[in-house]
């Protein structure tokens, strides 16, 4: 493809401070919540001795992810010893990985095999730290559990993508610099697909200790952007991957564009400036350059995601570098700005991504969310003067002679390095948005879903029902839940199907089916089993050979009365004079039974849809000095 | 004979390398599913030797030979009675 072809952001995951999946981040930033909390004790097992509330300032708040000790090793068929030695941020990456893949309504079959390439930004080893801490602990497991080229080698292993597979430590700019390259890969036509993005986990105090030192913390803990009492920066965890594909592909594919890349570029500021301080010239050159190989001139950016950390020093030069790059052509038009770090913190090497997830589903849904914690503009910073305007309040895109909505989005490091990439909304949005025809009658439809454990079975129907209650008895909506969850998704070895034709039905079924699994669950211990051999009885002749043909595949087709010819296979039966809820019955338990079922003819009209994602159940797994694994086992039984 | 060694074979990687957290079958895919590894089948190419009295021939060790609890239990029985033989 050529060097413009706008790239699909065709599907999003992300953990982020207080908001999992790109739903709840945006209801977050939507309504202007602060995610910053008090920081829980490290997770290092009292290595440090330290308390994060007490003893450094700046450190004692910060936005926090939960349960990273928690691992499902049954989704990803690890076993729970080698689990135990795998850095938690690889394996967030894995989760967020499978979550953005369903984002994007890609079985994992459609990927696998293909040069898909993985690029992620990580900086912290602070997981090698706990397992050098015990020598004993350096088991085979550690030379693969964390090196952090295996942050990104672990999830093309894990799906099966043959492209290129790098982790980038670029600093506070690693998953900015992450979706260039996975952006120029693209370009190029090394990569047909790429995941992009970053993880940021805190899991040691040391960092925390040297940044206070440095200065550079915010002691009244808030990122404050562009204000006059900005004074540092809070830190931040989270995890974020954007699936990325040539919009023509992504068209052809049916996949669903939720904004696309246009440009972006990378540079470092030489020796402009010292080592650790920006330079005004290097980020003027850097917009341009985004903006050069994206076609578009800087006057023609809307709003732009600043990286924005809240620092007195920063903050007026990036805003000074801005408005050079765009000039007096810029100047009519203000450029809105913001900083989702007022939300969330600084998330560090996965920053860039926290951005741009925020600005695709902004122009997404078509409006910008504020920017926290204004109250006086730093005086250093002329707004006005330098034809920007901070967005303090939900903000509709700003609208430029009918063009799709640009922005951009900014990364910088500690280090001098710099990224920066260029965004829009689909050009034909109009036509996407479209509803698709819709079902002139209620038809009885089948809700198909799977996982690869009981317990995430269980969590997985409970979404679902929900989901459907959410919506009242949208039949539409009905129809597009299960063509999502058929055709959308991967289907795995524990399964459960309901038949119905009202949400509620389908919503009170999948309920009682997650509570028999649960009681499944308190008697006897998982048992990881391949499904046995099914027979479909059918009443006549002509029905085995039309099923034969059809939807669902049994291991045999027999006659009604012949049943004995099944042996021991697990049976199910077909009605003679079988209506539509009939045979979906049929297929609902060759379904649960294991067989294959050819879903493009059982559910037909339906599309993607934001469907529940996969529901893990972790368990701890996790090394720690103080608990032996015997011990953990117990302590989980316990709680 | 082949019965006995899955059951032992069973007890083993449970308690060893699942820590009793799941249950598996004679046919559950060991490798497949993540169960055991490389690093894993070394320490039960101890287990084996400590339990059944074989040692397993390097030429055996493949994915083949230690796919599922049963394929694991035939070459600890084929190998035993070669043993025999031999004796």
């Amino acid at each position: 493809m050529s060097r413009r072809e706008p790239i699909a952001v065709v599907g999003i995951g992300c953990r982020f401070p207080q908001a999992h999946g790109p739903q709840e981040y945006w209801s977050l930033l939507d309504e202007g919540q602060d995610a910053i909390g008090p920081t829980p004790p490290y997770r290092d097992g009292g290595r440090s001795g330290l308390d994060p509330r007490l003893d450094r300032a700046g450190a004692s708040v910060r936005g926090s992810l939960v349960d990273v000790e928690r691992f499902d090793w049954r989704a990803f068929r690890i076993s729970p010893r080698e689990s135990t030695y795998i850095d938690p941020q690889q394996r967030l990456l894995l989760q967020t990985a499978w979550e953005a893949l369903e984002s994007a309504g890609i079985p994992h079959e459609a990927v696998a095999g293909t040069r898909a390439g993985v690029f992620v930004g990580i900086m912290w080893p602070d997981y090698a730290k706990l397992l050098a801490a015990d020598p004993s602990r350096l088991a085979g497991y550690a030379t693969s559990g964390a090196g952090f080229a295996l942050a990104a080698n672990r999830v093309s292993y894990q799906f099966d993508l043959r492209g290129p597979s790098v982790a980038l430590d670029v600093q506070c700019a690693s998953s900015l610099t992450a979706v260039h390259h996975a952006c120029t890969s693209l370009w190029s036509g090394e990569s047909e697909l790429a995941f992009a993005g970053g993880v940021n986990l805190i899991l040691t105090a040391d960092a925390d200790v040297m940044m206070s030192r440095a200065g550079i913390l915010s002691p009244s803990g808030r990122c404050r952007p562009l204000d006059a009492s900005a004074d540092g920066f809070v830190r931040g965890e989270g995890v974020g991957l954007v699936v990325l594909k040539p919009l023509a592909r992504a068209r052809a594919d049916g996949n669903r564009v939720l904004c696309v890349i246009l440009g972006s570029s990378v540079n470092h500021d030489g020796r402009r400036a010292p080592l650790t301080t920006p330079s005004h010239d290097s980020q003027v050159e850097l917009v341009s350059a985004a903006c050069a190989s994206a076609g578009i001139a800087p006057a023609d950016l809307g709003y732009v995601e600043l990286h924005g950390t809240g620092t007195r020093r920063g903050d007026p030069l990036e805003a000074s570098a801005l408005a050079a790059a765009r000039g007096e052509a810029g100047r009519p038009d203000p450029c809105l700005v913001g900083s989702v770090k007022s939300n969330i913190g600084h998330c560090e090497s996965a920053a860039g991504v926290a951005s741009i997830v925020k600005v695709a589903l902004a122009l997404h849904h078509g409006r910008i969310p504020a920017t926290l914690h204004h109250e006086q503009t730093n005086p250093e910073i002329p707004l006005d003067e330098l034809g920007l305007r901070l967005v303090t309040e939900t903000t509709a895109w700003p609208q430029r002679d009918g063009r799709p909505a640009i922005a951009g989005v900014t990364g910088l490091s500690l280090g001098g390095a710099n990224a920066h990439v260029v965004l829009a909304a689909p050009a034909d949005e109009a036509v996407l948005r479209a509803p698709a025809a819709r079902p002139r009658r209620r038809e009885t439809q089948l809700l198909a879903l799977s996982a690869r454990s009981r317990p995430a079975l269980a969590n997985l129907a409970r979404a679902y029902a929900e989901a459907l209650d959410e919506r009242g008895d949208d039949a539409a909506r009905i129809v597009d839940l299960a063509h999502t969850a058929a055709l959308r998704r991967s289907h795995f070895e524990w399964r459960l199907a309901v038949v119905g034709a009202r949400a509620g039905t389908l919503a009170e079924q999948l309920r009682s089916a997650a509570e028999r699994l649960d009681l499944a669950g308190k008697s006897a211990p998982e048992r990881l089993a391949i499904p046995a051999a099914v027979a479909l009885a059918v009443p006549d002749a002509a029905a085995a050979e039309r099923w034969a043909a059809w939807q669902a595949v049994p291991d045999v087709i027999v006659l009604v009365g012949d049943e004995d010819v099944a042996g021991d296979r697990a049976l199910v039966s077909l009605p003679a004079d079988a209506r539509r809820a009939d045979v979906l019955a049929a297929i609902a338990a060759l379904y649960e039974l294991g067989c294959a079922v050819r879903w493009e003819r059982v559910v037909t009209g339906g599309r993607l849809t934001d469907a529940p994602t996969y529901r893990w159940a972790g368990e701890r797994l996790w090394v720690d000095p103080a608990v032996s694994p015997a011990a953990a086992v117990a302590l989980e039984q316990a709680l | 004979m082949s019965a006995e060694a899955i059951g032992a074979l069973r007890a083993y990687v449970v308690e060893r390398h699942l820590d009793g957290r799941a249950d598996i079958e004679p046919d559950t895919p060991l490798l497949e599913w993540g169960i055991l590894d490389s690093f894993s089948v070394a320490e039960l190419l101890e287990f084996i030797h400590t339990r059944f009295g074989v040692a397993v021939p390097p030429s055996s060790i493949s994915p083949v030979h230690f796919r599922t609890l049963q394929t694991i239990a035939d070459l600890v029985v084929s190998l035993q009675e070669a043993c025999r033989v031999q004796a």
